[in-house]
């Protein structure tokens, strides 16, 4: 009967282990932080319902995306990608070839550490990885992250002026910029938009911006 | 795991666009990306730093701004020279840029020959640019040292019959045409033809229907080049000058040409105004100055040499019409045939004489005793206006090369024939000749007579394409530099014997076995490639090792000249840039390659 409690519990030393070694120093400032920049690709938008079925990401330091650290992985969903496929062109037999979940989140955590977690719109990236830590280690770190698209608002908001909503895609901030755009909906084509993004959004906001001004404003 | 949108960039970038798929995305993962917000500035590093986006000023010391922008490199200068400028870079549209490290292109050049090419070609224009712009000699000149104040015009509404009749009178090519004090048009004798007489107009037509209306116009304190600009791009011959904004005369194509005093044009064209001796002796200093002056233009050394042939050649021609006013007119018709370097066009100041006779009638009695005496004039006298008489008696002095189409038929068979590969090797200059004056008809009797002999001749070509692999460039097996010594005891590279007599031996078996007439290397490189003899990457090759040879040797012995010395065809590797040291060990490596395919193909050995 204390079955389901022994793989959860093997592993959750790694949340520990984790939690203990991940530490920002908030005051720091952000143009010279590293960050890990990323994106998933899921079979909806509810974290509880629906599954990662790609992630990517990319990471910057030194004020440079540096692109070997550029990765890519499609997760075996024990799902269909059902409707989803549509959207981010990954199909059942592709998925079947994945890696687990568990060993994205291991890779995942073992990369986070000493970097920002950063996200266009990373509402979802946070749930889904607070969700699958959940699920495959009983416990999820108390992730935060940076967010592009609140970063964007926040500068849009201080212009004044109505804001659509479609002004805060990826594609159209990328744009604003002047950006080379990417290709929407691989994940990790996202994660490097958006990381181009956030070099962007940290040049325009000065040498002084701190990290924790950066996670003020992406609240 | 690669980023899709770097690839697909790097696809479309030129040097990248030649390389594989799977190479690129390997590439890809090497490059580090930077935002540079407006008004930042970059330090250089030895790395190669590619624009994704946005624009960057490069502000250079001499030669002032440049920007760089999508698809543009910077940092090649360090990566292939190891010489860092101290140029900054600064960005004037906010952008993104890649930088590849200095391994991984290292990496690329070695393994891409292309690659490696495009950043050589690149580099060097770079520094061809860089150099040019320290000699402003032409561009300081201004409009107003041009120009001169005649300012000839006529009202818009007079007729084309008047304007005529002005431009007779006053003698100009060129109506300003004036409404009070504005200069409304422009009349040229062109516009009189074009659009007057070709279009059947009368003359009684007024000059506002015909002129060009709001013509270019510069001021008179603009520089020239500015006005050469100007003229080029718009393609005009005329260009109303204005002082305050009213015209004060017109500057014209002339004007400007006059202005180059220097320009070869105008010293050939000295040489044949020269009726004296004396006048001729004295032009030794000038056609120095005038090497010099090329020289520190920076000219290729194929532009120069040609320059320095035509010059030659009209010392030939004036030294022949002196040499006919002694001795009064010829008593038969002949040609004067030069051979090796002048024949090909390949001559520097160094170079000296190689040159003969062929004569209409056999040289006997009186016309032997002419022509005897009409060479030695000429030899003489093109050794006092600076070509050195020939060591080897290759001369037309010598009476064995004043003969008859038939003496010279013989000759030439009896090179053919011989198997004696050591008398080939020094006949082998005779098989590049040229007529620098007298009967054309005469020489072409000759000249087919000599390619049809050669061509698909099996034996003599064979021992052509052994004699001309005899010798091989100075590359050791661990592309090292083979160094030898020359007579004055210095160790280095001999430019002319080791590389580029190998290129023009090698091209002229080619050209001898295809019957091909042309005998400047360029030229047969050419047709050798249009008759499929040569694949246009073998064409393509020799030519660039034939440059690169020939542009160092210049540029030795522009030095050479400038400080006095001897001229010299020895090269001391040491003073050679890593970029020349890379160029010229790929010369030779064509070189050899070259003559093994040349042995393949005329030896039958491996």
């Amino acid at each position: 009967m204390w079955n389901w409690l022994k793989k959860p519990l093997a592993v959750h030393q790694l949340v520990l282990d984790f939690e203990q070694a991940y530490s920002l120093d908030k005051q720091s400032l952000a143009a010279k932080a590293s960050y890990l920049v990323l994106d998933f690709e899921t079979t909806g938008l509810d974290a509880k319902k629906h599954h990662i079925v790609s992630a990517g990401w990319v990471k910057i330091s030194g004020g440079k995306i540096h692109l070997n650290s550029a990765q890519y992985q499609v997760v075996r969903s024990p799902a269909s990608v059902g409707q989803s496929a549509v959207i981010h062109g990954l199909h059942n037999h592709e998925v079947r070839q994945g890696i687990e979940l568990e060993d994205l989140l291991r890779l995942l955590l073992q990369e986070l550490k000493g970097t920002v977690l950063v996200s266009h719109h990373s509402a979802l990236e946070l749930s889904f990885l607070k969700q699958s830590c959940q699920n495959c280690f009983g416990r999820s770190p108390a992730f935060k992250a940076v967010d592009t698209l609140k970063l964007e608002l926040y500068k849009m908001r201080l212009k004044g002026g109505p804001v659509a909503q479609t002004a805060l895609s990826l594609s159209a901030c990328l744009q604003r910029y002047q950006l080379p755009e990417v290709t929407e909906h691989h994940a990790l084509s996202d994660a490097f938009g958006c990381a181009q993004l956030l070099l962007a959004q940290l040049k325009s906001r000065g040498a002084s911006c701190t990290l924790a001004d950066l996670f003020q404003q992406s609240r | 795991m690669q980023v899709q949108e770097v690839v697909s960039f790097l696809q479309r970038t030129p040097p990248f666009d030649d390389l594989a798929l799977h190479v690129l995305e390997t590439l890809s993962r090497d490059l580090t990306v930077l935002y540079l917000s407006t008004g930042e500035e970059l330090k250089p590093e030895p790395q190669l730093m590619l624009v994704r986006s946005g624009l960057f000023a490069l502000h250079t010391e001499p030669q002032g701004l440049t920007h760089l922008q999508t698809g543009d490199f910077y940092g090649y200068q360090l990566l292939l020279t190891g010489l860092a400028d101290p140029d900054t870079i600064r960005c004037e549209e906010d952008g993104l840029v890649y930088f590849l490290p200095a391994d991984s292109f290292d990496k690329l050049r070695h393994q891409y020959k292309n690659f490696d090419l495009f950043f050589q070609r690149l580099f060097s224009r770079r520094l061809h640019l860089y150099q040019s712009s320290q000699h402003p000699t032409t561009s300081t000149l201004k409009v107003a040292d041009l120009v001169t104040r005649r300012k000839v015009s006529i009202g818009a509404a007079d007729t084309v019959q008047q304007a005529a009749q002005l431009m007779t009178e006053q003698r100009v090519s060129c109506l300003l045409i004036e409404q009070g004090e504005k200069l409304v048009g422009i009349l040229t004798d062109r516009d009189l033809r074009s659009r007057v007489v070709a279009k059947n107009l009368s003359a009684a037509v007024s000059v506002s229907d015909v002129m060009t209306k709001s013509p270019q116009r510069i001021d008179i304190h603009s520089f020239a080049f500015e006005a050469i600009q100007k003229m080029s791009q718009y393609n005009i011959h005329h260009l109303p000058v204005e002082e305050h904004g009213k015209a004060i005369g017109v500057l014209t194509t002339t004007d400007l040409i006059r202005s180059q005093q220097e320009h070869p044009v105008f010293l050939i064209s000295h040489i044949h105004r020269q009726h004296q001796a004396a006048g001729l002796q004295a032009i030794t200093p000038q056609i120095q100055q005038l090497a010099l002056q090329l020289a520190e233009q920076h000219l290729p050394c194929y532009e120069v040499s040609g320059v320095l042939t035509s010059i030659m050649d009209a010392l030939v021609q004036s030294w022949l019409n002196i040499a006919e006013q002694q001795l009064g007119p010829a008593p038969c018709v002949y040609s004067w045939l030069v051979f090796g370097s002048q024949a090909r066009r390949d001559m520097l100041p160094s170079a000296d004489q190689d040159n003969a006779l062929l004569l209409e009638k056999e040289p006997v009695g009186a016309i032997a005793d002419y022509f005897s005496a009409l060479a030695d004039i000429v030899c003489q006298g093109l050794a006092s206006s600076g070509q050195a008489l020939c060591e080897g008696q290759i001369m037309a002095s010598n009476p064995e090369l004043r003969l008859s189409l038939k003496g010279w038929s013989h000759r030439f068979a009896k090179w053919l024939n011989t198997p004696d590969p050591q008398a080939l090797l020094n006949s082998s200059i005779f098989f590049d000749m040229r007529l620098v004056h007298g009967s054309k008809g005469l020489f072409n009797v000759l000249h087919e007579d000599v390619l049809a002999r050669c061509k698909n001749n099996e034996l003599f070509l064979y021992h052509l394409a052994k004699n001309a692999t005899e010798r091989q460039p100075p590359l050791g097996f661990f592309k090292h530099f083979l160094l030898e010594q020359d007579g004055r005891q210095r160790k280095g590279l001999d430019l002319k014997k080791r590389g580029i007599s190998l290129v023009t031996d090698l091209v002229r078996v080619y050209a001898l076995s295809a019957g091909i007439q042309a005998v400047n290397t360029r030229e047969r490189l050419d047709l050798l490639q249009q008759q499929a003899v040569l694949t246009q990457r073998q064409q393509q090759n020799l030519q660039g090792a034939f440059d690169v040879l020939a542009n160092l040797r210049w540029q030795l012995q522009a030095q050479d000249m400038k400080r006095g010395r001897h001229l010299s065809n020895l090269l001391d590797p040491s003073q050679l840039s890593l970029l020349q040291r890379h160029q010229l060990k790929d010369a030779f490596a064509v070189l050899s390659d070259e003559q093994q395919l040349l042995r393949q193909r005329f030896c039958r050995e491996v």
